[in-house]
């Protein structure tokens, strides 16, 4: 139940807003495809529905190309941002439409709908219009919707973005336990990466058309393999490094074959010199404070910035005063990829 | 501008009510003898009016209009579907879809006795006969601007992404169209089609030009007109400005609560 | 598909083609043909353009229609103008239902309303009754009707509604944070009309005005309805081409005229009532 993605490629006149997309999505998994605007990540979930026909490369569902099935002989659905729920058919017959498509008996459709409206949790609302519903209710009828087609794959344009932030805690949840239980393969659009990072089993890093990393989030937050990735994912400070090892707060104990660039996350510096560690003077020039940790930014005499994370209020330094900055040499990741900061 | 605002508000009473005096002279007469420039109240009378019934060519030239409206609003609202579609949901190009819409306002903008007459000199050409049929194929392409741009304004606010839902819950093309596409075009459709209805019923100078023998109302009208202002012809104007006033309000409880639906 | 959408696109264009590009060709085509005894000679001439342009009882038929659509629409763009701010102002009820009443006589019969107005100018008419009544005259006169002034009222009566409806639209249009904005900044009701509100409108009330005039331009059922004999306008001149006259290429050439005219004020409206700051996007 494999979905793979060889070579696929889309332009728009002369600019390529895909290129070279080689990806595979095993069964079972919840994929995201993350990336800012203009990443193409949306281009790229258009294509896999069908909305789109890639200008190049084959996509495999099982085995078999299905670059050229229309969309409504793929074995995909799709939960459209927006959910694109049919504004003049109430609840009960939104999420009956795929079935009635397929020519399933009333009866059978009738059972079906009520059940699948019964576990979204909207029983009470079957006969409701998509304009009387909430957001959250909405996106549950688009669920539903697609739920009922039991397709292989489910696609979900930015489900999350149209709603406020407490009920997208809730939905993230109900995202989840859904794919626990059904065991499907999720393909999932974002541009948030918190959300991308606490909902997937792997994420593809999309940027200007090409993938940049594809990984497990533990792997893209700790091991990124290139600079953007290293500051898409959570802060980072980025550090460049000589061939041989050499930065400006001292030497490293990585292999460093040619001029690159190393990571350390905020949370990794420390205050006050240590041993096994690089060392930096630094001014402190902004602290900003988040409850549970405060953020705080410092100019070394090196003139470069670093961010540095403390828990709770964090150390008493007034803006302004002076500290020794230590980055332990464990914590520092080498980034060979990508350009140099 | 203390004084200026209560002037321009009398101004603009005086106007809207300007707009109404002639109707109501003609509704008036059609009720009241006049005599020697003073209104006999004592007169009221439906005179007129079982007059205007027992008159059988007023009878031919209303159902004239009502033929050629009725095939009218069918024709262009099919076109005005065909041509809106394509243009929100075929994508074509800038170009293309600016030249499309140019074509279809073309008859519409240019002043009517041109549009009229090119009609006239083209069914000529191709050996068409004056009357009605010319008379519809003329209202047809006069009024195709007001459905078309009705719909597609609706078509071009609607979401791509329904169509996009419907194909992939497995629904073709057609299927697609009809059931998720054409529900959301009903108020346009019906708006379109009053507007269309009392624009064929009242259209007089392209008709003018391509009815032949043959006569809708307005052209009646005209025909009766150099007559004179009569009370029979008070009349008749007084029930077409009911059957006009109709449409009208039929067209505001349709687009009750969206203000500029008169203008799509 | 794409067969599917080729005939779609091929079908569009065959009908644009053939009922309304092709009829107004043929038309034009007429313009190059000369009349002779009755019968219309297919052989190629362009003296009916050159008539057209260089005749001048035209020229000045011409040059009186001009006037007579530019005093039309400058009246009906003021009058509509002030009606329409009026209706804006108005409260929510009271402004939904003058907009309505304006717009019905919109859906009204143009026959009609000459028809209302010869009934208002006429020897018996509202306006004799009126003047009599005020003894301004002992007498009724008929010197209301039949002449250009008949026309000229003619037209702002049929086309004045249409101005207040596109104006009003405009003023809608403009959202009242913007208004409540200038309130805020200390503007006064008069600066915020003259620097906010009719900024902001004048696009669609130019819309209107173009219709206004046009429709006024080559209108010939006023001026045969009303106008008398000295109510030769353009229009009339054209129509007289097609019936007693008889003489389809001149009255194709005099249209190309008439066409040129409207074209040139459509675009001229369409560049004024489309400044800048509403086209949008990037620079």
């Amino acid at each position: 139940m494999d979905l793979v993605l060889d070579e696929i490629g889309k332009c728009y006149g002369a600019t390529w807003v895909l290129e070279q997309i080689d990806l595979t999505i095993e069964g079972g998994q919840f994929f995201s495809l993350l990336g800012g605007s203009g990443s193409g990540k949306t281009t790229l979930l258009k294509s896999i529905a069908g909305i789109e026909k890639p200008d190049k490369g084959r996509l495999l569902f099982n085995g078999q190309d299905i670059v050229n099935t229309p969309m409504e002989r793929r074995p995909f659905n799709t939960v459209f941002q927006g959910y694109a729920l049919f504004p003049h058919m109430s609840v009960f017959e939104n999420v009956a439409f795929g079935l009635r498509v397929k020519g399933v008996d009333p009866g059978a459709i009738r059972n079906t709908v009520t059940e699948m409206v019964e576990r979204v949790g909207l029983s009470e609302r079957i006969h409701a219009f998509p304009a009387q519903l909430s957001g959250g209710q909405q996106q549950r009828v688009a669920i539903a919707r697609v739920l009922v087609c039991e397709p292989k794959v489910i696609l979900l344009d930015e489900p999350l973005s149209a709603l406020d932030a407490s009920l997208r805690g809730q939905m993230r949840r109900f995202l989840k336990e859904l794919h626990r239980d059904l065991g499907l393969t999720f393909v999932f659009v974002t541009h948030d990466q918190d959300e991308a990072m606490s909902l997937s089993d792997r994420i593809c890093i999309l940027n200007q058309g090409r993938i940049e990393q594809v990984d497990t989030p533990d792997t893209l937050y700790h091991a990124p393999s290139t600079t953007y990735v290293a500051e898409f994912i959570g802060t980072n400070n980025l550090i460049p490094v000589t061939a041989g090892g050499e930065t400006e707060f001292g030497r490293v104990s990585l292999e460093v074959e040619s001029n690159a660039t190393i990571s350390i996350r905020p949370e990794a510096i420390g205050i006050g010199a240590a041993s096994d560690a690089l060392n930096a003077a630094a001014t402190l020039v902004d602290r900003q404070f988040h409850g549970d940790n405060t953020v705080m930014t410092f100019r070394t005499n090196s003139g470069r910035e670093l961010t540095v994370r403390r828990p709770g209020r964090g150390d008493a330094i007034e803006i302004g005063g002076q500290a020794e900055l230590s980055l332990p040499r464990s914590a520092c990741t080498l980034i060979s990829e990508g350009r140099a900061t | 501008m203390k004084l200026t605002r209560p002037a321009l508000n009398a101004i603009a009473v005086l106007t809207i009510f300007v707009l109404y005096a002639p109707i109501l002279m003609v509704v008036l007469t059609s009720f009241f003898t006049v005599r020697r420039g003073e209104i006999d109240w004592a007169s009221f009378s439906f005179d007129w009016y079982t007059k205007l019934l027992a008159n059988e060519g007023i009878g031919t030239a209303v159902l004239a209009s009502l033929k050629v409206g009725g095939i009218a609003v069918a024709l262009s609202l099919s076109l005005s579907l065909l041509f809106a579609t394509y243009i929100t949901l075929a994508r074509p190009s800038r170009l293309e879809a600016g030249a499309i819409s140019g074509l279809i306002f073309l008859p519409f903008l240019l002043p009517p006795i041109i549009t009229g007459m090119s009609l006239l000199v083209a069914l000529k050409d191709v050996e068409i006969e004056r009357g009605i049929n010319a008379v519809i194929l003329g209202h047809v392409v006069f009024v195709l601007a007001i459905g078309f741009r009705t719909l597609q304004a609706r078509l071009a606010a609607l979401d791509p992404a329904l169509l996009w839902a419907a194909r992939d819950l497995g629904a073709g093309p057609w299927r697609s169209f009809l059931q998720v596409i054409l529900p959301q075009l009903k108020l346009p459709l019906a708006t379109s089609a009053i507007m269309t209805l009392a624009i064929s019923f009242d259209e007089t100078m392209i008709t003018l030009f391509l009815v032949g023998d043959g006569a809708t109302l307005p052209i009646r009208l005209y025909g009766m007109m150099r007559y004179g202002f009569t009370p029979e012809i008070s009349a008749l104007v007084t029930l077409v400005l009911v059957f006009t006033g109709l449409l009208t309000a039929l067209m505001a409880w349709l687009t009750r609560g969206r203000a500029g639906g008169f203008t799509g | 598909m794409s067969n599917a959408l080729l005939a779609w696109r091929g079908a569009i264009w065959l009908l644009l083609l053939g009922a309304v590009l092709a009829p107004i060709a043929a038309f034009l085509a007429y313009g190059f043909f000369s009349v002779e005894a009755g019968q219309i000679i297919y052989d190629l001439t362009i003296k009916n353009y050159g008539e057209a342009i260089g005749d001048p009882v035209y020229r000045s038929v011409l040059g009186k229609t001009i006037l007579i659509a530019s005093q039309v629409s400058g009246f009906c763009f003021v009058l509509g103008y002030v009606v329409a701010l009026y209706i804006w102002r108005c409260g929510k009820l009271l402004k939904y239902t003058l907009i309505f009443i304006v717009a019905i006589p919109l859906m009204m019969s143009y026959v009609i309303k000459i028809y209302s107005m010869r009934g208002l100018l006429g020897h018996t008419g509202f306006l004799n009754q009126i003047l009599i009544w005020l003894g301004v005259i002992d007498e009724p006169l008929s010197a209301f009707l039949f002449n250009l002034t008949a026309v000229r009222m003619t037209l702002v009566f049929a086309l004045l509604p249409f101005c207040i409806l596109t104006t009003f639209v405009g003023l809608e249009r403009i959202p009242t944070s913007t208004i409540y904005a200038a309130r805020d900044l200390g503007a006064s009701s008069t600066r915020i009309f003259w620097k906010i509100v009719l900024p902001l409108s004048l696009p669609s009330a130019i819309v209107g005005v173009m219709f206004t005039f046009v429709l006024s331009v080559g209108d010939f059922l006023a001026p045969e309805l009303v106008g008398g004999v000295n109510g030769l306008t353009y229009g009339r001149l054209i129509f007289s081409q097609f019936g007693i006259a008889f003489n389809w290429p001149l009255g194709a050439a005099l249209s190309l005229v008439l066409m040129l005219i409207s074209f040139a004020v459509i675009a001229l409206a369409g560049w004024l009532s489309n400044p800048r700051w509403m086209r949008g996007g990037a620079v």
